[in-house]
Parts: structure tokens; C-alpha cells; sequence
């Protein structure tokens, strides 16, 4: 019998990013994490690369700091790190990535034996200023997307923003609107979708009042026109599966492999969805996301911020035509890095 | 002259590599595994067998299934080969011959987790895990267990022979026992019997597949049963699909309750606490996923039944078992066929299994017995 021919990491790197906020929103966003206490300019992704004796390497995408993980992975077979999420998330993707390219299949072969070809990817605003915001809905819809998720904040008039969104698209488009629960109370929350129920396009409330808040969101089960989402990571999953208060849970924790296989078969269990943000800074993580989506049905959305950042890094554009994004085929991730734009946002 | 593709090149650089050592582009392709030559699936062949019971249980083996009305002088499944054009071979039970043509020119990876193959689907991993060096347990998550419990299997026999099985089944270091309870049998006297053969953590539940058929039987049974310290379960006491029937008995039997999934609705027997443990019985693919997730978010047992007659199929289950935490037991019968079909023995240790460690399945067909066995 032949023996096993292990594919062993001989390299591997960690590029520390800043990536600036896109000029056309630079001001707004900067403007509301202050008004938010929080002072960014910048997305500050981790992209990682392994390098193997196959002469395959791997893309991956970190939240944290992934330099710790380095010293363990060189010298060891690419196989004994599948499925292992303490290498983080970036590596993990990076061992997804040369797995797949070794098979000859797309990521999304390695988690459903039938991923789909297409995937819904929605556009995304903060909570910006009614003009910017109508620019922002505009350019969403020449790129292809047809659901929108916009953040609402007491420091902009929600229904204004929804008013001059909906004078830009077209009566099929689907906004989303995530509150980060700061409607504060299912009262709130239910004046507010009166409010915007004259729009048909405003399809979802998100988080809209604190997840801590479950009598709260029972009351907005029973009386909320619109579909609910609440974050996983937030809720008591098991209380809102087994007395199904949301249509879907959104999914931010950055947790890939078994873990997001796991939530989408739970959905499958309970008829719920998934909306996944998981990979949000760089073209390698959204490409990531795209496979996942690709292989768990239940991943309704996916959500990603590429395209407030200045760059992608990654060479070949993200499209979506028609709200939908068509997933690479290629072996493994399928997208090539932008050497040049690494070096340029690249701080360590 | 034909062209060459891609993979043939590769190959043959590889050859090449190693009469060549120095040239750069030979030493990569030399180095190059068989994965990166993208593996097929080249043939394969679904062989059925029959295997008589173990001749210890024979005669009551038949004669209990032909109270049942049916006709089982022997077990009867197909093993599964398939071949790669690396010259990996995998192995499995159940599946078909249709199945598998469908695969070949095929990478094994396009099969992952899929539940439509059958058994095919262990072949299949058994080769990524040959190929990639991995246990298939480790193909399946990061951390698996290194042991698992597997239960020990009787049928509704006779309280002699079923302490004597009892009796075997402790001397070979299990712990845990299912046996079948039929009407035409005392389940009291068989736990008596039973229970008077087997060390005190020997542990046992009863399997009535229905046969008590109402409520007050079912609570009468369990509160009898329940005398003996070893029992602590109960499988498909009452009629399938009685809701009814399940919502009466939710706090009033001493006995941990299973059924099969899908007899009552999943998320019902959660929602409302009916059950404290699921039947599985296949398949093997995203299915485990996603019970696994449902038992270990709700708090609830998987008890695994899904390829229980062969030492292949234990050993596949065991793997399933270690990789996903909530299975709490598998359960194997192929002790009472004449053979497993595998050259390994199933060795328990004070009630575990300890999973093998070698790539892929980790057991190797009796090329032997499949012979013997083979059907025309």
C-alpha cells in the first residue's frame, strides 16, 4: 500500500495591515465611531501565508495577531492542522486554502459534496449622513446587490435614511437595519417599524433593542411586522431555537470550519438562517466567506466591509450581479493576493 | 503523439525525480504527494455477502426473527472497495455498485460528507485518510477522542442465553449493554438472569422497538426494570409517532428514554423534553454533523447504530464516535455473525474501545472471509 504523503508547511507568515476607510466615506466613518467613542480610521487585518514542500502556499485572514501560531505549524504535515481552529482563524484558513488546492476542488467542496454556485452578498452602510447615504445605496445598486443592511443610530433619523434610499432603488431591493439595540425598547423598536413599514423595501430588524433584553424580544416575536435577526454570539441560542424568536441569527464571532458547519445545521433543525460577517477586511476573508456560503444553505447572507476600505488586497474584483455573488471554482480560495497593495498597507 | 495533461506531466516528472535529483523542477514534483496529483477514484465494487449468526446463537438467532415474521438465517450486506489511481484501496459497508460507477474519474474529496452514498461514504474517507496520513476520526475534527463505549447487542433470548451473552460480552471488557425486548418474553426474568452474570458497572438498556405498545406497560416495565441497579434505559417503548404517548411518560419512568430520530419530530422531543437520547441509524455524512450539534447544544445523548454488523462498520462508527462528542454509544452486533470480516479484532479495555491510529479506517479487510463469504 502507498503511504501517506503528508504536505508539510516549510514557511509561514503574518503581514500586519492598516487599511484606511474609502476617501468617498473616510469622513462620515470616522465621524460616527467618535460619535460612538471609538477613534478608527483604519481596518487592521492580519493576512497570513503558509508555504508548503508541495510548492502550494495558503491565503488566510486573522483577527488577532497570529505570529504565536507560526513556530507550531512549520515542519508539520498542512493535514494535522484540518479542521483545527486553535492555529486561529487566519491559518486555519490558509491550511483550507492548500488543502483544496491539493484536492483539485474549491474550499466549499471540503465542507458539502454539493455547494452552490451562487451566493446572496449584501451591501453595507454605516449609519451615514441622507446624501452620502443615497450616494452609497446608488453605487450598491450599479455594482449588482439588491439587499442593503444600513446601521441606524439616534444620531441619525433612521426613516430619513430609508426615505432617500428607497427614491434611488429599484421596489425590489431588500434593506436590512441593524440597530445594535439601540432602539433600547421593544416600544421603540415597534414605533419605528410603523414608521418605516411604509417603505416595502425595509425588510428586517437587527439586534434592535439589547440582547439581554428577552422579554423584549418575545414581545417583538409576537408583534414585529418584520424579520427579526439577533447575533449568535449575543443570545442563548437554545432558548431562541427551541421558542423560535428570530428568523435568523447574524454571525460576527470569525469562528470558520466545524463551528460554522455546526450553526448551519442547526438552522437546518429549526428552519432559521444564517447572515455571516465574518469576513469582513480583506478580499481573502470575503472569498472565504463566499465558500462557506457556497457549502452551507443556510447561510442566507453574507456581509462584508471590502468595500469601505480603501483596498482588498486581493487582485481579481468581487462581483455580484443581480444581488448574487457566482463563487470561484478554482482550487482552494481562488483569489490571488495584491503583492503591492500588502506592501503598501502593510505596518508589521 | 497525444498531449499529456497536467496530471500525467506530474507523474511523470515524479518518476523522473527520482533518477534526477538535481534539476529543481524534479525535486518539487518529487516531493509532490499524491494529493497534489489530485487522486481519483478509478474503480470499485460493491460485493454482497452473507454471514451466518455465531453458532452460539444461531438457533435462537432465527428462531427470534422468525416470531417477528421474518426470514433471517444469516446477515446479508455488501462491502465496498474502492481503488484510486494512486493504488490507495478504501473500504466500507452497504452502498452500491451504482454509486460507486458514479464516482469514478472522481476526486475522493468531492464526497465529503455526503449523504447520499451509504457506506460508500466510509470508503471514501478511509482513502483522504490514507492519503493524507490522517485516522478518520482526525479527518472529521481537530481533537478527537482516543477511546469511545461501545455498547454490546443481544437479541430477546431465552434469560439463560442472554446471561450468557451478558456473561461474554463483560469477559471481553464491555460495559454497556442493549438488548431487545419482546413480548413473548419476561424482560424481568431476563434482567434477573442478566444482572446475576455481570459485575455491578456493567450497565444495560432495554430495547422494546415498540412491542409494549401503551403508556401504563411501558411505566409498569421501566418501574421493574429499574430494581436492577445495572438498567438505566429504555429505547422505542411505545407506538411510533405516539406524541401522545411520549408526553405522558415525561417524568414518569425511572429510566433514561431514546427513540430513533424522526419517529417523533426533533425539535418537538427537545423543545418539550421527551427524550434524553436519539437512535441513529444513518447516515453518515452531514446528518452526524448536524445531530452532533443538536445533541451537544440540547443537551441530549446520540446513541449510534448506523453500520453495527461488520468489524468495518464498528470501527467506522468508533471513528464517528470520537469525532463527535455527543455520541455517547455506539453499538455493534457483528459479534453474532460468524465473522467481522476484518483481519484486527474489536478489543475493548474496561468498557472502551481505543480507536487505531493508523491512516484512514485503520482495519484491514480478510480478504479471506470475503472470499467465504461472498455471495453468488
Amino acid at each position: 500500500m502507498p503511504a501517506a504523503h503528508p504536505i508539510k508547511i516549510t514557511r509561514a507568515e503574518a503581514f500586519g495591515l492598516r487599511i484606511p476607510f474609502d476617501e468617498r466615506v473616510r469622513e462620515n466613518m470616522l465621524d460616527n465611531y467618535r460619535r460612538e467613542n471609538s477613534d478608527r480610521a483604519f481596518y487592521s487585518p492580519w493576512v497570513v501565508r503558509i508555504h508548503t514542500d508541495a510548492g502550494l502556499s495558503g491565503l488566510g485572514e486573522a483577527t488577532e495577531d497570529p505570529r504565536p501560531q507560526i513556530e507550531r505549524l512549520v515542519g508539520r504535515s498542512v493535514y494535522d492542522f484540518f479542521h483545527d481552529a486553535s492555529v486561529g482563524n487566519g491559518f486555519m484558513m490558509a491550511v483550507y486554502d492548500v488543502v483544496a488546492q491539493a484536492a483539485g476542488v474549491p474550499i466549499a467542496r471540503l465542507f458539502s459534496p454539493n455547494p452552490r454556485r451562487t451566493i446572496q452578498q449584501i451591501w453595507w452602510s454605516h449609519a451615514f449622513r441622507p446624501r452620502l447615504m443615497e450616494a452609497e445605496t446608488r453605487r450598491g445598486v450599479e455594482l449588482g446587490y439588491t439587499v442593503h443592511k444600513i446601521k441606524a443610530r439616534p444620531y441619525e433619523d433612521t426613516v430619513q435614511q430609508v426615505a432617500v434610499m428607497t427614491g434611488v432603488v429599484p421596489s425590489d431591493y431588500q434593506i436590512l437595519i441593524d440597530a445594535n439595540g439601540s432602539f433600547g425598547s421593544p416600544g421603540r423598536a415597534l414605533e419605528t417599524a410603523k414608521e418605516l413599514l411604509r417603505f416595502p423595501q425595509v425588510k428586517a430588524f437587527e439586534t434592535p433593542i439589547p440582547h439581554e433584553d428577552l422579554p423584549g424580544y418575545r414581545r417583538l416575536r409576537r408583534d414585529l411586522p418584520l424579520q427579526l435577526a439577533v447575533h449568535w454570539e449575543g443570545v442563548d441560542v437554545r432558548t431562541y431555537m427551541t421558542e423560535n424568536l428570530c428568523d435568523a441569527y447574524v454571525v460576527e464571532d470569525w469562528q470558520w470550519g466545524p463551528a460554522l458547519a455546526e450553526k448551519n445545521e442547526l438552522c437546518s433543525l429549526t428552519g432559521q438562517s444564517l447572515w455571516v460577517e465574518n469576513g469582513l477586511f480583506t478580499g481573502i476573508s470575503q472569498a472565504f466567506q463566499a465558500q462557506c456560503a457556497a457549502a452551507y444553505p443556510n447561510i442566507r447572507y453574507t456581509i462584508s466591509l471590502t468595500h469601505i476600505a480603501e483596498d482588498d488586497i486581493v487582485v481579481e474584483p468581487f462581483l455580484v450581479e443581480g444581488g448574487l455573488h457566482t463563487v470561484s471554482q478554482k482550487p482552494g480560495l481562488g483569489v490571488p493576493l495584491d503583492e503591492k497593495a500588502l506592501e503598501k498597507y502593510r505596518v508589521a | 503523439m497525444r498531449p499529456i495533461d497536467r496530471r500525467q506531466l506530474l507523474s511523470r516528472l515524479a518518476a523522473l525525480a527520482a533518477t534526477a535529483p538535481g534539476l529543481p523542477v524534479l525535486r518539487l514534483a518529487g516531493a509532490a504527494p499524491s494529493s497534489v496529483l489530485r487522486m481519483r477514484i478509478m474503480r470499485g465494487e460493491a460485493i454482497p455477502v452473507r454471514v451466518p449468526w455465531a453458532e452460539r446463537v444461531r438457533e435462537a438467532s432465527v428462531r427470534e426473527w422468525a416470531r417477528e415474521n421474518m426470514g433471517v438465517p444469516d446477515l446479508r450486506y455488501t462491502v465496498i472497495r474502492l481503488h484510486t489511481d494512486e493504488g490507495l484501496t478504501g473500504i466500507g459497508v452497504g452502498g452500491s455498485q451504482a454509486s460507486i460507477d458514479r464516482m469514478v474519474g472522481r476526486s475522493p474529496w468531492e464526497y465529503v460528507l455526503d449523504d447520499s452514498i451509504g457506506g460508500v461514504l466510509m470508503a471514501v474517507y478511509d482513502l483522504l485518510g490514507q492519503a493524507t496520513g490522517l485516522p478518520i476520526a482526525k479527518l472529521l475534527a481537530a481533537r478527537p477522542r482516543s477511546r469511545i463505549v461501545q455498547a454490546w447487542w443481544s437479541l430477546s433470548y431465552e434469560p439463560e442465553l442472554l446471561a450468557s451473552e451478558a456473561k461474554l460480552g463483560a469477559s471481553l471488557g464491555f460495559r454497556v449493554h442493549k438488548v431487545k425486548a419482546r413480548p413473548w418474553r419476561d424482560p424481568v426474568a431476563q434482567a434477573a438472569a442478566l444482572c446475576a452474570a455481570v459485575p455491578s458497572d456493567y450497565r444495560v438498556w432495554v430495547d422494546a422497538n415498540f412491542f409494549w405498545g401503551s403508556v401504563g406497560r411501558t411505566i409498569y416495565f421501566c418501574r421493574k426494570l429499574a430494581e436492577f441497579p445495572n438498567y438505566f434505559g429504555v429505547e422505542s417503548p411505545i407506538a411510533r409517532g405516539d406524541l401522545e404517548g411520549f408526553r405522558c411518560l415525561r417524568g414518569r419512568i425511572p429510566l433514561q428514554l431514546a427513540e430513533h430520530l424522526g419517529v417523533i419530530d426533533t425539535m418537538t422531543a427537545i423543545r418539550e423534553g421527551l427524550l434524553e437520547a436519539f437512535i441513529v441509524t444513518g447516515p453518515f455524512g452531514r446528518t452526524m454533523v448536524r445531530l452532533d450539534a443538536m445533541a451537544r447544544l440540547f443537551g441530549k445523548q446520540l446513541w449510534v447504530e448506523n453500520s453495527c454488523w461488520t468489524g468495518i462498520g464498528q470501527v467506522f462508527q468508533a471513528h464517528q464516535a470520537a469525532a463527535f462528542p455527543g455520541v455517547a454509544y455506539t453499538i455493534g452486533c457483528a459479534h453474532i455473525a460468524e465473522d467481522d470480516l476484518v483481519k484486527e479484532p474489536f478489543t475493548m479495555r474496561d468498557g472502551f474501545y481505543h480507536l487505531p491510529h493508523k491512516p484512514g479506517l485503520g482495519v484491514t479487510l480478510d480478504e479471506n472471509a470475503l472470499d467465504k463469504y461472498r455471495a453468488a
